[in-house]
């Protein structure tokens, strides 16, 4: 292996002595204890109101209500909730008034409601009259009406609640604009194989994951490009190119120890800071909700998985994307003439600049997938209902993702080998 | 052993730095002048893989300059280059070892040698950053031994070493030269002339002369004098011919000069040297080649 294996432990050494590497690190630590405790400082619990109680106190007896219905979503349990919010709603001492209006007090949502809370927000979500009251924040799908159509419903609603639900999800792919036949009818599919009754569960540490996640993939690029941006160029920075480049192993071994280790750091980055961080919020508030169906978040959404499933196949997005991302940090460190400087530039508006550009599928298609290639974008937790159409073939768009990444990585690889090869001393 | 360099040029955007050298060196010690941009770091990155050339080709012993086995023989010092200021001089042996390609126990054995060698023993744990400019470039030289190279490259290699180190590694280099081919480039011409058993002289990408200190000296020979004289006869004298040596001596001025045409009359004819040669070539005031 032309001592391959000692070279690749020098470009990790580098890499650690350098100045910004404690500093990257600590401002990762920094920003991944933040997105964890700010969940929790941040969060709205309902036990906190008017009680002399600490958030994370707070969570924990909101999580022990809701953990009282965990279990399938029957039709015993959804007709509970109904008859539970119509008693609620039919004694006025549950509100308070002021000059503003009719308020539902704390204890009462409390009583009434928390022990049923996903399942009275699905049923507001499923049997809205008017869908354009619903609006995606990450994954959740919000209802923002006044109207609750848990207020109007009766008991008997809950027989056929699992056909309504699929209903649901086939109307919005039905009016989502831009998708072609082929995707809708792809998404009718998926819509049909969901498996219900859905499965419900405290999932706390999962929301609070996915409420964190795409901050928490800037701070894995940004860590990659802080780490990776000095691999190859900082050899031309300090003169060191003209020696080892004429070493019997400085165009082979060399090339490869550093592609190798660029590599390494990026799917370090993500795994350490992704993983982590996920596992300290499950922690925090508790591994419950990995078998929660994702409609429950999500009616709207056709893909059949769980929690777990969609976490884990965003950490995946993250993790390629990251890779994807230092393959190509290492080809432009490689490429500049000298300083690194240019790829420090370089890598932040490649990061920071997809942020501000939306292309609605309606517009282009084309142009609404090429943009999820940007690593920025590939890091979102996304399952919306388009697909890459390639000769009439329809591919998931996390594992198209997830294929093209892998070959543009070997690409990128191939093109900072040959640079640092060709590369020829200022 | 030899190193062939068949019609080599170097074309810059807009400046030919290299034109059209043909060499074929063999066992020995080979002294490099000329002055700044004259394109001897041009030929020497080349000759060292590290530069392309624009044309011509390059081989030792029939194998090819972007061959690995070339490199492999090969040990470069640059004129200016980097360290890792955070490594140890032994970090900084050790990683120079396995990017030559030595094994562990080898690359032991040779840092501590090496190290010795340079003086550097006591300091081997220290880091780079600490060091002066003079124990770089020591660390610089040692580094360029460690794979005993078949073909030594040396930018200036005793530029920032104190005379008495200079001293030792120029009898260093003088011994190295004995069964490899040592090419050297330096501005210091006295080292050259101790040591280098072929001169090469380069004037603007091209070489210029070939041969032993007597075979380039012999076109000066006959032309250098010297002579002493009152300060405003020196510095007439100065004006007309390319001075090599102006040393006050109380009320008179020593001279020592290059002249093709008639001498002044009180003007005594001298050896020429290296430094003679060099100055002929390469003052200002004249465009010999």
């Amino acid at each position: 292996m032309n001592n391959f294996w000692t070279l690749a432990g020098f470009e990790f050494k580098k890499i650690f002595r350098r100045k910004t590497f404690p500093a990257a690190i600590l401002i990762c630590l920094g920003i991944m204890a933040a997105a964890v405790f700010s969940s929790l400082s941040g969060g709205s619990f309902h036990h906190s109101v008017g009680r002399d109680i600490s958030k994370y106190e707070a969570m924990k007896l909101d999580k022990e209500v809701i953990l009282t219905n965990r279990g399938y979503i029957t039709p015993q349990l959804i007709s509970r909730a109904i008859l539970s919010n119509r008693e609620m709603i039919s004694n006025k001492d549950n509100y308070f008034v002021n000059e503003y209006g009719s308020h539902l007090k704390e204890d009462a949502y409390i009583r009434y409601i928390l022990p049923y809370e996903p399942v009275v927000e699905l049923i507001n979500k499923v049997y809205a009259e008017d869908l354009d009251c619903l609006a995606m924040d990450a994954l959740s799908l919000e209802y923002m009406g006044e109207d609750k159509a848990v207020d109007r419903l009766g008991p008997e609603t809950a027989e056929d609640f699992d056909s309504a639900l699929k209903s649901f999800a086939r109307a919005m792919a039905l009016r989502e604009e831009g998708l072609s036949q082929a995707e809708v009818e792809k998404n009718l599919e998926l819509i049909d194989s969901i498996e219900t009754p859905l499965y419900n569960d405290y999932f706390g540490g999962y929301e609070a994951y996915i409420m964190s996640s795409k901050s928490l993939a800037l701070t894995v690029l940004f860590l990659i490009l802080l780490l990776l941006s000095p691999v190859f160029s900082n050899e031309y920075e300090e003169k060191t190119d003209q020696v080892i480049l004429c070493t019997k192993n400085g165009k082979g071994s060399l090339c490869r120890a550093k592609l190798f280790v660029s590599l390494v750091v990026s799917l370090l980055s993500a795994v350490l800071v992704m993983g982590l961080s996920w596992l300290a919020l499950l922690l925090l508030y508790g591994f419950e909700g990995g078998k929660v169906n994702i409609q429950v978040v999500n009616p709207g959404c056709s893909y059949p998985l769980t929690l777990l499933e969609a976490c884990c196949i965003h950490f995946i997005s993250v993790v390629f994307a990251s890779v994807l991302f230092g393959a190509f940090i290492a080809f432009m460190s490689a490429r500049v003439k000298r300083s690194t400087a240019p790829v420090v530039v370089m890598g932040t508006l490649l990061t920071i600049i997809p942020m501000f550009i939306w292309i609605p599928l309606k517009s282009s298609g084309f142009m609404y997938e090429l943009l999820k290639f940007f690593p920025v974008n590939s890091v979102t937790f996304d399952f919306d209902r388009s697909f890459v159409e390639i000769f009439g073939m329809l591919f998931t768009p996390y594992k198209f993702i997830w294929t093209l990444s892998a070959i543009l990585i070997i690409v990128f690889s191939l093109l900072a080998v040959r640079s640092f090869k060709r590369h020829q001393p200022g | 052993m030899e190193l062939r360099i068949d019609r080599v040029s170097k074309q810059y955007k807009n400046k030919l730095a290299v034109d059209r050298v043909s060499l074929e060196l063999h066992e020995g010690v080979y002294g490099l002048l000329g002055e700044n941009g004259a394109g001897k770091t041009s030929l020497i990155r080349m000759v060292c893989g590290v530069l392309r050339p624009s044309s011509g080709s390059i081989s030792f012993d029939g194998l090819d300059v972007g061959d690995e086995e070339y490199r492999a023989v090969l040990g470069y010092l640059p004129q200016d280059f980097g360290y890792y200021p955070e490594f140890s001089a032994q970090d900084f042996m050790y990683y120079m070892a396995s990017l030559k390609g030595l094994n562990k126990a080898r690359a032991r054995a040779r840092t501590r040698e090496l190290l010795e060698l340079v003086s550097l023993s006591d300091v081997a744990k220290k880091k780079i950053k600490t060091f002066s400019g003079g124990m770089k470039q020591r660390l610089g030289i040692a580094q360029t031994l460690l794979n005993d190279p078949k073909l030594l490259v040396l930018d200036e290699p005793t530029a920032g070493l104190d005379p008495k180190e200079r001293i030792r590694f120029r009898n260093l280099i003088s011994r190295l030269g004995r069964d490899r081919i040592v090419l050297l480039s330096t501005h210091i011409v006295s080292d050259v002339e101790h040591i280098a058993g072929t001169i090469l002289l380069m004037k603007e990408g091209r070489l210029l002369q070939k041969g032993s200190l007597e075979e380039v000296t012999q076109v000066i020979q006959g032309k250098v004098y010297e002579l002493t004289a009152c300060a405003e006869r020196a510095e007439e004298l100065a004006r007309s011919y390319v001075v090599i040596n102006y040393r006050s001596e109380g009320e008179k001025v020593f001279l020592r000069f290059v002249c093709e045409g008639q001498p002044p009359e009180e003007a005594a004819a001298a050896p020429a040297g290296l430094e003679d040669l060099y100055l002929y070539y390469f003052s200002e005031a004249k465009g010999h080649e």
